[in-house]
């Protein structure tokens, strides 16, 4: 008996900033539109677990897109971009998930974002409450961690895209985002992703990550919840955004809901789904009572 | 509190990963544990030895992990606590010493599998899975 697993793939093509993208992306299910997005440096596979949840599926359409230049997403066509350094910033980074909805026609979906994806969630609440009717920030907080942000963008270009050093360290150097409790082969297939990356990308990513996505205190106090709501989940093992930074911006926005996840790290969708969806189906449910 | 060096060296060499990611390696990785410091000597990736490092400078070395014993006895824990869970975490969360280097970066795999052998032995097991 041949086995699928119940997702497809397409690309739609996106206009972001004058520039037109051919962007792939995977779906499964039928329901209320739940967008998700993957990691610095990474790509929609980490979601193939959600994707293949009939505990989603059977109420959210679940669209998992490749960012351009990450995954099946190739760099813009029509456009010199090897003359110039990749960086994500927070317009770009807000501007694809929108402009993704409004190809598909998507009605007030959800935004689901973990790490960079996170950070995202928390700024699309803030900037964006008419267009999604809830974000789950994974792994958000108002910055990432400080010991993080003060080795600045040249001492992680020297980690992270540097030509003395092979792809393989980008993948192992995200065991310090991984719980000891995750199971090995799923730890194996994070790294094994982040090996796949393009040159530059994941560096260039965390510009976004660690820079231009830096909520002040205001702006945290500002997002409506009655308008967007928004969820925060963070798992006990990371280090980048830990529970502490997740903790400080939940405190700030009035009628917001957080869980820390024990055991659980940087990766949770792919750590240990198993583990993860405990935190994310009461959420999903708690959307669709809402709905 | 260290696992036995002879174990050490005997399993290191023929674990296939690290074997592997530590392929073209030549110099040396110190780990300094506290008073006590490990030279592993790279030859052309094969680990052909391990000396007293006490004494070593930084300089000499091409890898330098230091910690205190307690920081080493958290790390090689079987389920460590947050953030000890590799060395890179350990060092920027806990205060382990960890060198900047294009050598370190390119065999990070390495060094994470070093840990892992380092963590099976020190709890007495033979099995590889984190789980």
């Amino acid at each position: 008996m041949t086995r699928h697993d119940p997702i497809t793939g397409r690309y739609v093509y996106l206009t972001v900033e004058g520039i037109e993208y051919r962007v792939y992306y995977e779906e499964a299910g039928q329901g209320i539109p739940l967008i998700v997005g993957h990691t610095a440096g990474s790509d929609g596979r980490q979601y193939r677990h959600m994707l293949c949840d009939g505990d989603v599926t059977s109420n959210y359409r679940v669209i998992a897109m490749d960012l351009p230049y990450h995954g099946k997403s190739l760099p813009p066509h029509g456009a010199r971009w090897w003359e110039q350094e990749y960086n994500m910033t927070k317009a770009r980074m807000m501007a694809f998930p929108n402009a993704l909805s409004d190809a598909l026609g998507l009605e007030r979906p959800v935004y689901l974002g973990s790490s960079m994806g996170g950070h995202l969630a928390v700024d699309l609440a803030s900037n964006f409450p008419e267009r999604y009717r809830a974000t789950i920030a994974v792994e958000g907080a108002l910055r990432s961690a400080t010991e993080y942000v003060d080795v600045g963008m040249a001492g992680i270009r020297n980690e992270f895209d540097n030509p003395n050093v092979n792809r393989t360290s980008i993948g192992a150097a995200m065991m310090l985002n991984i719980s000891p409790y995750s199971p090995e082969a799923n730890v194996r297939e994070i790294q094994w992703e982040y090996s796949c990356g393009g040159p530059g990308i994941f560096a260039g990513d965390l510009y976004y990550y660690y820079y231009d996505h830096n909520m002040s205190d205001d702006e945290a106090r500002a997002i409506d919840t009655s308008k967007c709501m928004l969820y925060m989940l963070t798992g006990e093992y990371d280090p980048n955004t830990s529970p502490k930074e997740t903790q400080a911006l939940a405190d700030l926005v009035k009628g917001s809901k957080f869980w820390a996840m024990k055991d659980l790290g940087h990766f949770p969708v792919t750590e240990d789904y198993t583990k993860f969806r405990q935190y994310l189906l009461p959420i999903l449910s708690e959307v669709r009572a809402g709905s | 509190m260290l696992p036995d060096q002879k174990a050490f060296i005997e399993t290191a060499r023929r674990d296939f990963e690290f074997t592997r990611e530590t392929r073209y390696l030549t110099g040396i990785v110190k780990l300094a544990f506290g008073d006590e410091t490990w030279a592993l000597n790279f030859a052309d990736g094969a680990l052909a030895g391990i000396a007293d490092g006490r004494g070593l400078s930084d300089q000499e070395c091409k890898i330098v992990v230091e910690g205190t014993p307690d920081q080493w006895d958290e790390l090689l824990k079987p389920k460590p606590r947050p953030f000890y869970q590799c060395i890179q975490s350990a060092a920027v969360k806990h205060g382990m010493k960890l060198s900047v280097s294009n050598e370190t970066f390119a065999y990070l795999p390495g060094l994470n599998r070093m840990t892992t052998l380092l963590r099976d032995l020190r709890n007495g097991r033979a099995g590889h899975d984190q789980a």
